[in-house]
């Protein structure tokens, strides 16, 4: 039966190509949206984590990275000092304007960090580093006044290269490094600098704040204990694992700001058209075959070799429209890279989607299943 | 050997007010080799009773034995199988699958007949070249001419030696020389097999080939004149 499924599928070439048009775009729809998503999703907790802080200490109710306030920085004692904590450092985060080459400014994000006094550990990230240099290290922003800005950022800001010098809130400081695929969620570029370049940038912080403490505990001591045991000494902020900061960031982003709603909403209209496109050619195929199928029941085939043919074809469609989905989804992703947009593809999506492909094309195979299931085997007599 | 008995086979259709009896107690009974032609005009009851004898159509009253087997006593599942197993079709329109050559379109009747896939293609060959197709064996239907078809056609129904053959108008679409052979070749191919062959047809011409014709008109079969054996 599966021969007759696939030489019926190939017969007519063109309805065959339709078919294959219409899982395609619902394919490459469907990878795009989540691929979207799960990129914004990335840059949106990328800092957090990037990081191998197993706790961080963020203000009351902070709903995500971009939008945490200060707190006092003296914290950063009490963290040291709990039990069961091996390392813990500052973060400073704060808002700014970056001047452009050509006039104008531009809005950054402003990280500060603690750099390594050499190149060593210049991909670790461990304390909010930035990594992926293409230029330069983490420690060279060591010396004041120097930044370190993404590729991705860079044309935004008015093409600053390596060694251009330019003005953060006033300041002057030089492009002393360069990073690759760091990306914020907000349109803002990530500008990075060292702990004290940074407090000197976002200065209406307040001297004695600063916006993050991170903490790693000891060897035996688990960060959901190192979470409880400092949220006993620090009440006026949150204490959480990376993990739930990450969460929360993700779940602000994708929930508070519909930006989740909207993406699903995408991936369910291009199911939607997918099975309506799907379904019409493949309905529109069995009823030109009715008589076939009408002969196969004659003949004496029971209604799951009926069954099995169409589904043959059903899954057979999903393949390839999978295939070339796959196939198109690459070209587009690369294409939307390009343009600043985050695609992200795990390998679990590509699961996903193909199971997605297989339920829309098996759901779109329905209707015609009962259909030829349906047909009264004497029809072979009436001419 | 009595392949087919069909006996007091009635089929009656109600809609509402309306009641057409299509079938009125036919009796039928043929044996191995042996060939009748049903014959009979247009809506005489010649397609109702071809579903019947086919197994695609339960009678409303009657009973139709294939091989000794009371098609009431059986349920869809076993009424397919024993259409699969025990009958051979041939259609007025052909009814090969446009998208597999004349070895597939056999092919599949032997796997729709249980027969092991490693057997299927000799045994395919075999029966084209029983209709002298055996050259033609890798063309689509519609590479080949009408007379072609019906060859295919008949080699699918016989292929696997099915006892009970059931041709519904073979020569309808077939020009006269065509017609003659392929009746030629169904009658040739069913009496080696020692098939019993039932054709349904209002082609005169075809009573030629028959042992037996028997006429219909308004649902009632009645003893037709006898045919010459070729």
């Amino acid at each position: 039966m599966a021969l007759v499924a696939v030489r019926n599928l190939l017969h007519d070439k063109v309805r065959f190509l339709i078919t294959l048009g219409g899982i395609t775009v619902a394919i490459v729809l469907i990878f795009l949206q989540g691929g979207m998503y799960l990129g914004f999703m990335r840059n949106a907790a990328g800092m957090i984590d990037r990081t191998d802080a197993d706790v961080w200490v963020v203000s009351r109710n902070s709903p995500n990275f971009d939008w945490s306030r200060p707190f006092p920085e003296r914290y950063v004692n009490k963290v040291r000092s709990t039990p069961g904590v091996a390392e813990a450092k500052t973060l400073i985060f704060g808002w700014g304007f970056l001047r452009l080459p050509g006039g104008g400014t531009e809005q950054v994000e402003i990280i500060g960090y603690h750099p390594p006094l050499s190149g060593a550990g210049t991909d670790g990230s461990s304390w909010g580093e930035p990594s992926g240099f293409v230029q330069g290290d983490a420690s060279s922003v060591l010396g004041g006044d120097r930044i370190i800005l993404d590729e991705s950022g860079s044309r935004k800001l008015g093409g600053l290269l390596v060694g251009d010098k330019t003005e953060v809130m006033g300041h002057e400081v030089r492009v002393a490094a360069m990073t690759r695929g760091i990306r914020s969620l907000t349109t803002a570029p990530y500008v990075f600098a060292s702990y004290p370049t940074a407090k000197k940038l976002v200065s209406y912080l307040g001297e004695s704040n600063t916006v993050f403490i991170l903490a790693r505990a000891e060897p035996g001591v688990s960060p959901g204990e190192l979470k409880r045991r400092l949220a006993g000494r620090l009440p006026n902020v949150d204490v959480l694992t990376r993990s739930e900061y990450s969460r929360r960031t993700r779940l602000y982003w994708t929930i508070q700001t519909g930006m989740g709603f909207g993406f699903l909403m995408m991936t369910f209209l291009a199911f939607v058209v997918g099975l309506a496109i799907v379904g019409q050619t493949v309905y529109a195929a069995t009823m030109e075959h009715l008589r076939e199928y009408a002969t196969l029941k004659a003949l004496g085939a029971t209604d799951a070799e009926v069954r099995t043919i169409l589904w043959t074809q059903a899954a057979a469609s999903a393949l390839l429209g999978y295939l070339f989905g796959v196939m198109g989804v690459w070209w587009v992703a690369r294409g939307l890279e390009g343009l600043g947009m985050p695609v992200l593809i795990p390998g679990w999506l590509y699961v996903g989607v193909f199971c997605i492909g297989f339920v829309l094309c098996l759901g779109a195979s329905v209707i015609s299943v009962r259909k030829a299931l349906s047909l009264d085997p004497a029809m072979v007599f009436r001419v | 050997m009595r392949i087919l008995e069909a006996a007091g086979v009635w089929k009656v259709y109600e809609t509402g007010l309306i009641r057409v009896e299509a079938v009125r107690g036919a009796d039928l009974a043929v044996e191995a080799g042996e060939l009748v032609a049903v014959m009979g005009p247009s809506g005489s009851g010649k397609t109702t009773l071809l579903s019947i004898l086919g197994a695609m159509l339960s009678p409303t009253r009657g009973t139709v034995l294939v091989e000794g087997t009371d098609l009431s006593r059986l349920d869809p599942g076993e009424l397919s199988t024993l259409r699969r197993r025990r009958i051979g079709f041939v259609f007025q329109a052909f009814n090969l699958f446009p998208a597999l050559t004349a070895r597939q379109n056999v092919e599949l009747g032997l796997k729709l007949r249980g027969w092991p896939a490693e057997d299927v293609g000799e045994e395919a060959l075999k029966s084209l070249d029983s209709v002298g197709l055996a050259q033609r064996a890798d063309f689509l239907p519609a590479d080949m001419s009408g007379g072609e078809k019906q060859r295919v056609s008949i080699a699918r129904a016989l292929a696997g030696g099915p006892r009970f053959i059931l041709a519904d108008e073979p020569t309808g679409a077939l020009d006269a020389r065509n017609g003659k052979a392929v009746m030629d070749l169904l009658s040739r191919r069913a009496r080696e097999a020692g098939a019993a062959v039932v054709v349904v047809t209002h082609d005169s011409r075809i009573a030629a080939f028959m042992d037996r014709v028997v006429h219909m008109e308004d649902g009632r079969l009645t003893l037709g004149e006898a045919g010459r054996v070729s």
